[in-house]
């Protein structure tokens, strides 16, 4: 999945409500009883209702299982094979390393020592790949594959203070 | 004046004090909401690279856009539930000034944060950045936790007052959540029905009260760090809290400002304006579907319980089946084959469904964990919220206050402000794409200063904002010609 593919998603969406909400629109001329509209809204609503919920419930289990958390990315992408350790600060990004080997899953131990900072890795075509935040006091664990080799930006996105916009840090993948 | 119909708003003399206070509320709201908005096209000025500003001072714009609209659209939702509910329940005047006064002072104390003290924290302030700005001192960020102080209090007098008065009126808290009507049984063939709007403002009440209590739980150990009573809080506390309060009292604006639509409604569609048991299950949902869904804006803090993402992203899934099956279906079963007639405020009304239930996507969207791992952060939740806002809210609440000021005055509108009003709806869609479209480019939200490659989205924003605002005055000129008429009819009774 990427943000294409929920651009697309939003669009459809968003296209299906708006006919909707043009024939609500249109049909207002057209005057029915109340009791009748009524009526047919509540069958509506009790048509919709359960295919709405189960739709939701089933969605809800994959969501979680492509969710990033490494409980789920250990399944989903394997075990890690190479640790990261990530330390920011207003204004910039520490890590042990700026070279990081392509189709190995990587495990990025992202903290802070100030303030909030969030870890997003930009590709090199400027496209969000991955992010997690970077929190005081606590460790998170960002567990990733890169398949793309290429220099990749960390930006952060979590506002932080006057240089916010130019926290940023750069590392190799190949 | 203009025609009511039964279930529509009907104000007598004997409640003339208290119109004037909703009057005072929804300006208020109003007039800070323009100066927002003027801050806001700044700043997609400085994103489209037309007008650069420092970074220093593009933050601090930023901090008063989100705290000035948060703020004034709540305060002015809230004094159209005043109106409304003026019209069935006893309400204090000195309730509601002291409410209103206790609000208004989170303006100096914002304004010296950010003007004098220099904050830039935003307008969540998330600790522990409002105390180590750097830029800033430690007590403008103190100020600005007293501005959250000023805005919790003010609205806690506020929801207590409108909490008791509807409970006096129904005779207990469960007739005023319309429980006799959802739980309604053969013994009792005739079960206590509140007004839609009483229910509305009695659940909104309960989420205002909650919300503040999470205020307060969060605030309390800041200033104790403040005054050097405890050595720091627990970030991932005071997140949580954060969001709670900040989420839920965003949140609830448009659930009061829905309520208005249940009252004006029925003016134009002449249907409607009863709580029936849908009605009454979609504004007890409410209550929980505001309050859940606040962990989801930590989906990106790993260290955080998994529960309690999960948590979030039930909840906010939640509001999807329960919003669009009970409150958006009720409402346009009002307008199907209606006979509708068009006005300014209805043209508003509808337009708000539309801009609520697209903000709602893009946020259903974004609250999909690994969907939030691509977007949290960047355009696209402000692009989400200001959906809700721009075109929820805002048509909902000034639509109202459109209403409430002609009706008030007697003034008719003028028949070519309904083409502002569409208008405003266009402006406001297209300006909402366009914040989507970023967001899906990975646009980060809060940057200061963009890319050149990012100056295209913007540059096509600044003319639908420039149409909203320009279709806003054209509303403006028109509502202003019954200001004075309107003020003159409420006040002290004659």
């Amino acid at each position: 999945m990427t943000q294409k593919d929920i651009l697309i998603l939003f669009l459809v969406l968003s296209a299906i409500w708006t006919a909707i909400w043009f024939k609500v629109i249109l049909s207002i001329p057209n005057i029915q009883p109340e009791e009748e509209v009524t009526a047919n809204a509540n069958t509506l609503r009790r048509r919709l209702a359960f295919p709405m919920i189960a739709t939701l419930v089933i969605l809800l289990t994959a969501v979680l299982y492509w969710s990033p958390y490494p409980i789920f990315r250990e399944r989903t992408i394997g075990k890690p094979e190479v640790t990261v350790n990530v330390n920011s600060f207003q204004w910039g990004w520490i890590l042990d390393t700026d070279t990081l080997p392509v189709h190995k899953v990587i495990e990025f131990n992202v903290t802070s020592r100030d303030v909030n900072h969030g870890f997003a890795i930009y590709n090199s075509e400027g496209r969000l790949v991955a992010q997690t935040q970077a929190m005081p006091g606590y460790v998170n664990k960002l567990i990733f594959k890169f398949d793309e080799p290429g220099e990749y930006t960390i930006r952060c996105l979590e506002y932080c203070g006057v240089s916010h916009h130019v926290m940023l840090a750069t590392f190799t993948v190949d | 004046m203009s025609d009511h119909s039964i279930d529509g708003p009907a104000y007598g003399s004997e409640n003339r004090p208290i119109l004037r206070i909703a009057l005072v509320y929804m300006l208020t709201g109003f007039v800070i909401f323009l100066i927002m908005g003027i801050l806001g096209l700044i700043m997609r000025l400085d994103h489209a690279g037309w007008w650069v500003i420092s970074p220093n001072w593009f933050y601090r714009i930023m901090t008063l856009h989100g705290a000035g609209m948060v703020a004034s659209l709540l305060m002015a939702a809230l004094g159209g539930i005043i109106a409304i509910l003026n019209r069935t329940v006893k309400l204090s005047a000195r309730w509601l000034w002291s409410a209103y006064v206790v609000y208004s002072l989170s303006v100096p104390f914002l304004l010296y944060a950010v003007l004098i003290g220099g904050f830039s924290g935003g307008w969540t302030a998330l600790d522990p950045l409002p105390y180590h700005g750097m830029t800033w001192s430690k007590s403008a960020g103190v100020m600005m936790y007293v501005t959250f102080l000023a805005v919790g209090v003010g609205f806690l007098i506020y929801c207590v007052h409108i909490f008791d008065a509807v409970r006096r009126k129904a005779g207990g808290v469960r007739r005023a959540l319309a429980w006799e009507v959802i739980f309604s049984r053969k013994s009792n063939p005739q079960p206590y029905e509140p007004e839609v709007a009483e229910l509305a403002a009695i659940a909104t009440a309960i989420i205002g009260i909650v919300t503040v209590i999470g205020g307060v739980l969060v605030l309390a150990p800041l200033f104790a760090e403040a005054a050097g009573l405890v050595d720091h809080v627990n970030p991932l506390y005071s997140k949580n809290f954060i969001m709670l309060f900040g989420h839920s009292i965003a949140n609830v604006t448009i659930y009061i400002a829905v309520a208005l639509v249940y009252g004006l409604l029925p003016v134009y569609t002449k249907r409607g304006g009863h709580t029936t048991k849908f009605v009454a299950l979609a504004w007890n949902f409410t209550i929980i579907l505001v309050l859940t869904p606040p962990p989801h804006h930590l989906y990106q803090d790993f260290a955080q319980p998994l529960g309690l993402a999960i948590i979030g992203q039930v909840a906010s899934w939640s509001i999807a089946p329960s919003v669009l099956l009970l409150t958006i279906l009720g409402n346009l079963s009002y307008i199907y084959r209606s006979g509708m007639r068009w006005a300014v405020p209805s043209v508003m009304i509808a337009l708000g469904f539309w801009g609520w239930v697209f903000g709602g996507i893009g946020g259903t969207i974004d609250s999909a964990i690994p969907a939030n791992q691509l977007l949290h952060n960047t355009l696209w939740v402000p692009a989400h919220f200001h959906a809700y806002y721009l075109l929820g809210v805002t048509t909902f609440v000034w639509g109202y206050l459109f209403y409430l000021i002609s009706d008030l005055s007697g003034v008719r509108e003028k028949a070519s402000t309904k083409i502002a009003a569409w208008l405003y709806g266009i402006a406001g869609a297209g300006f909402l794409l366009v914040f989507f479209f970023s967001g899906a480019d990975s646009i980060p939200r809060r940057y200061a200063v963009h890319l050149p490659e990012w100056n295209l989205y913007a540059a096509i924003a600044v003319p639908f904002v420039l149409l909203t605002i320009f279709s806003l005055l054209w509303i403006i000129a028109d509502m202003i010609r019954g200001l004075r008429g309107a003020w003159r009819n409420t006040g002290a009774t004659k």
